[in-house]
């Protein structure tokens, strides 16, 4: 049985290991405001030698290995940290997606500016802002994105009023 | 990721009940309420903390995990 979403701890652990991420999906777009459920976490990553390497410490703690349907446990390591664009992990507290870049490959460096930073409980977690979630799921156009494409775009219309 | 339903376990955070609790909420036949879109349940999101928000978002996960156990939520 796959382990319980459990977005707080995922988030702390990457934290604590000092993981430079960007919180993107659809805990960034609850997070931005919009009512949409997920039951995954998101997060793209910088892609340095140093940044790979604490976040292999963080995946180790989490005890992060592939979704794998054939059941085969294969675990992250270095090299698949380097050569890999995505990662879709399952963890001790869920589902984790570790990226290189969303949308129309826009990476960290490229989203940086595009960012809020939210205190959560003791943490300060960099959160992609609603208009380039938006934008990225319009460029991915899969059937689960324009699903919520009209709700993101309202939340956002609705940000931008002064009584919201 | 789909349209949230409200979560059982968030009693203390619950939206207004009607429209006549939150002058945010625009009437019906605006066209939010037009497109099917629910403006109170975004103005109700806008309101909360970021923290607030993500135990929203943790509350959901936590009801689907428990209908998908075969439990009540």
């Amino acid at each position: 049985m796959a382990a319980a979403p459990r977005f707080a701890e995922i988030l702390e652990v990457l934290s604590r290991h000092r993981v430079e991420f960007i919180l993107v999906g659809g805990v960034a777009a609850i997070l931005e405001g919009a009512p949409v459920s997920t039951l995954d976490l998101d997060v793209v990553v910088q892609p340095t030698p140093e940044d790979r390497e604490r976040l292999l410490e963080a995946l180790e703690e989490l005890h992060a290995r592939y979704l794998d349907p054939a059941g085969r446990h294969v675990v992250p390591d270095a090299g698949k940290l380097e050569t890999l664009r995505i990662h879709r992990l399952v963890t001790d507290f869920g589902p984790l997606d570790v990226l290189d870049s969303i949308g129309d490959g826009l990476t960290y460096k490229d989203l940086t500016e595009e960012t809020s930073s939210y205190e959560l409980g003791g943490m300060t977690v960099r959160v992609l802002n609603l208009a380039t979630i938006i934008r990225s799921k319009e460029a991915a156009n899969r059937d689960k994105d324009r699903a919520v494409l009209p709700i993101l775009r309202r939340t956002l219309r609705l940000k931008a009023t002064p009584s919201a | 990721m789909a349209v949230m339903p409200l979560p059982s376990d968030t009693r203390d955070m619950d939206p207004p009940a009607s429209q006549e609790e939150s002058e945010a909420v625009p009437a019906q036949g605006s066209p939010g309420v037009a497109e099917g879109e629910d403006d109170g349940l975004i103005f109700w999101m806008l309101s909360l903390t970021p923290l607030q928000r993500l135990e929203i978002a943790q509350g959901f996960a936590d009801s689907v995990m428990a209908l998908r156990n075969g439990r009540r939520a």
